[in-house]
């Protein structure tokens, strides 16, 4: 028997008192570890995102806007840039790849991207069934679209899952079904840039060419007739060089009573067009693989200055972007400290009283010869085993609770991979040293007092 | 002589200074503390057995000045050559009573002898009970296991503080045969300390103490 084993037949003596504070350990834990694992998983699932993409090149607005948009098809696209512009990247020095982008349609809310095979690359895509695409509309679908090959669909325009804006000349065929990546690919549908292109070249030639052409114009975030991000549409409307009724682009002031406007908002959506050829002649976002990291210095800094195209580094705005998430992040975390130290609090409450009661055994062990080290060591071990099921239960607990909020919030799926919040992670180590480093901490005076006891003066007294 | 007391005193504040008659114990002997509650009966066998360092005087144990040597070995040489019986009878309620008895030997870093151990519980008739935990048992039996822990590695002096006094007429004599035999058995000597008068005709060797607490108020 050593002190191990008294710390054990004193926690098994009082269930009640011992699992109350094993419970404080581990909800403070549980807090603290599902916080971390839930935000390492999505910093990690937004650098798997854009892995390989070293610089987003998009129209001027908003950089951050552009690479939600482009990088995790978060967020609406700010309007387009010409085919030239990504030739002209292209055949930059400095750059290694350059994958255009294509936006515009979706599929029960899956969008479709228009870009090459390498996109897929990027991803490390493979193949569950099928293949890559080779001819315009045909398409690959990713793992949580849910479409299987061979399947025809018709996208329709916008992003938005209810979306009444059919593109209908054209049907996509399934060509491949890939397997999933945790990456927003699985929810993606990529076909070719041209596909993209010439539905909306075509949109008003052949797409719902029946309908009422006397309609507002609807607003529209639509690359094949945005050209220039601007806050004044209005006014560039009224002023508009071209005449909208020799544009075949009315045949898509189509009623859209389910559309839903708040998507349209705050974004470019004026149909002064260059030329009616030019709608083919676009892309929404060039995604650059620079050479060297001097490049990813320097590249971005000179396309901004110099082009009429903005470009943007993913990491850097992402790390803006979450650190102005932040405070939701540090309050959890405060929440989690103070249960920790409530957790201290409790088991210095219930060491320091269950020491007074247990005052006479521990001066018995002194009188068998024992020395108050070994008292103290007693006290310690039992604040340690407490904390130590406490925090290792809270690590689990820590672990189930990511899990269920990623796989609960459907935004989170294709950025985290909810299989890696269940497996054993580095970090629970430390918080399980933590919650043990805690209980320690709040043990230490009790065990103090416990090593001090006077024993002649207790057993005087003796036992009530 | 194993051990020996010197002009002890005890000053403790808060309390009155206590000063005791010189003390001496051999193995094989069995001496009476006798004397009224407030005469420092427990006291004076704290500072006996290295808990309390007097205030004057001194303690020798084999020889040396036991206050000499370091709280360490002190709590060694108490752990292995005294054993202890009190009068409320101090078992851990979270052991069982196999566990309290064997608690002697842990806690004096002896090894376990769980021969004796199995013996001694034999002996004192706890077999059926060694597995429960002492609220389940008996005042008799509790009795019975706080002496077995007491004995078990064969003290040189065997302290008992009112072993007795909480007891009926017939197992206050039955306690006393009880300790008796396993002093004999082992070879210890017997210290025991009480103001029950009901076992004073057993002891040759009787040291009064008087209630000092009246003197100094």
């Amino acid at each position: 028997m050593n002190a191990l084993t008294l710390a054990v037949a004193s926690i098994k003596s009082r269930p009640l008192h011992s699992s109350l504070c094993m419970a404080a350990v581990a909800a403070g834990i549980a807090l603290l570890c599902a916080v971390f694992l839930f935000s390492q998983s999505v910093a990690a699932g937004f650098a798997r995102n854009a892995q390989g993409i070293d610089i987003v090149v998009g129209t001027k607005g908003s950089p951050l806007q552009m690479v939600l948009s482009s990088v995790y098809h978060a967020d609406i696209p700010a309007g387009n840039i010409t085919m030239a512009d990504y030739e002209e990247l292209k055949r930059s020095r400095q750059v290694r790849q350059a994958i255009p982008l294509a936006l515009g349609d979706s599929y029960k809310g899956f969008r479709m991207v228009g870009a090459t095979p390498a996109y897929l690359d990027l991803y490390k895509a493979e193949f569950k069934n099928g293949g890559v695409f080779s001819k315009p509309f045909e398409t690959v679908a990713g793992a949580h679209t849910g479409l299987a090959v061979g399947q025809e669909i018709a996208v329709t325009h916008g992003f938005a899952a209810n979306s009444d804006d059919v593109h209908d000349a054209h049907l996509y065929k399934i060509t491949g079904v890939l397997k999933p990546t945790g990456t927003v690919l699985d929810k993606l549908l990529v076909t070719q840039v041209a596909s993209v292109q010439q539905l909306h070249a075509g949109h008003s030639h052949y797409d719902h060419a029946e309908e009422d052409e006397e309609k507002e114009p609807e607003e529209h975030n639509h690359h094949s007739h945005d050209d220039e991000h601007s806050h004044d549409h209005h006014e560039d409307h009224q002023h508009d060089s071209h005449d909208h009724e020799t544009h075949d682009h009315e045949a898509h002031e189509h009623d859209e009573p389910a559309h839903d406007e708040s998507e349209h908002e705050g974004h470019d959506h004026e149909d002064r067009h260059e030329s009616d050829d030019d709608l083919a002649g676009q892309v929404t976002a060039v995604l650059i693989k620079v050479r060297s990291p001097v490049d990813l210095m320097n590249l971005p800094r000179k396309i901004n200055e110099s082009s009429n195209v903005m470009a943007a580094v993913p990491s850097y705005e992402m790390a803006r972007f979450t650190k102005s998430l932040g405070i939701g992040k540090q309050l959890v975390i405060v929440l989690g400290i103070g249960f920790v130290i409530l957790a201290a609090l409790m088991l210095l409450a219930s060491l320091a009283s269950g020491l007074s009661l247990r005052r006479y055994d521990l001066a018995v062990l002194r009188v068998l010869g024992a020395a108050p080290a070994r008292l103290f060591a007693t006290v310690m071990a039992e604040a340690a085993m407490i904390s130590g099921a406490g925090a290792i239960i809270g690590v689990i607990a820590g672990h189930l609770i990511a899990y269920s909020a990623v796989i609960s919030i459907e935004s989170l799926r294709g950025l985290v991979l909810p299989g890696t919040l269940l497996a054993p992670n580095v970090t629970d180590i430390w918080f399980i040293l933590l919650g043990v480093g805690t209980g320690l901490f709040a043990a230490f005076v009790p065990s103090l007092a416990a090593a001090r006891t006077d024993i002649a003066g207790l057993l005087a007294k003796g036992r009530s | 002589m194993f051990l020996k007391s010197t002009n002890i005193g005890v000053h403790r504040k808060g309390s009155a200074s206590l000063s005791f008659p010189d003390l001496s114990v051999d193995t094989g002997d069995s001496v009476l503390l006798l004397g009224p509650s407030g005469s420092g009966k427990t006291t004076l066998l704290s500072a006996l057995a290295g808990l309390l360092k007097p205030s004057e005087g001194s303690v020798q144990i084999e020889g040396n000045d036991f206050y000499a040597l370091s709280s360490a070995k002190r709590d060694q040489i108490r752990g292995q050559n005294f054993g202890f019986v009190f009068q409320t009878l101090h078992l851990l309620p979270s052991l069982t009573l196999r566990q309290n008895i064997a608690l002697a030997a842990d806690m004096a870093k002896a090894s376990p002898d769980e021969g004796r151990l199995d013996k001694l519980i034999k002996d004192l008739g706890l077999t059926d009970k060694a597995h429960r935990k002492p609220d389940a048992l008996s005042q008799g039996e509790q009795q019975r296991a706080a002496i077995a822990r007491a004995v078990l590695l064969r003290p040189k002096v065997i302290m008992a503080d009112e072993p007795t006094s909480a007891l009926d007429d017939e197992n206050a004599q039955k306690v006393m045969d009880l300790l008796e035999a396993q002093a004999k058995d082992t070879g210890a000597a017997l210290l025991i300390a009480t103001h029950d008068n009901r076992i004073t005709n057993r002891f040759k060797n009787i040291i009064t103490l008087t209630d000092q607490t009246k003197e100094v108020a």
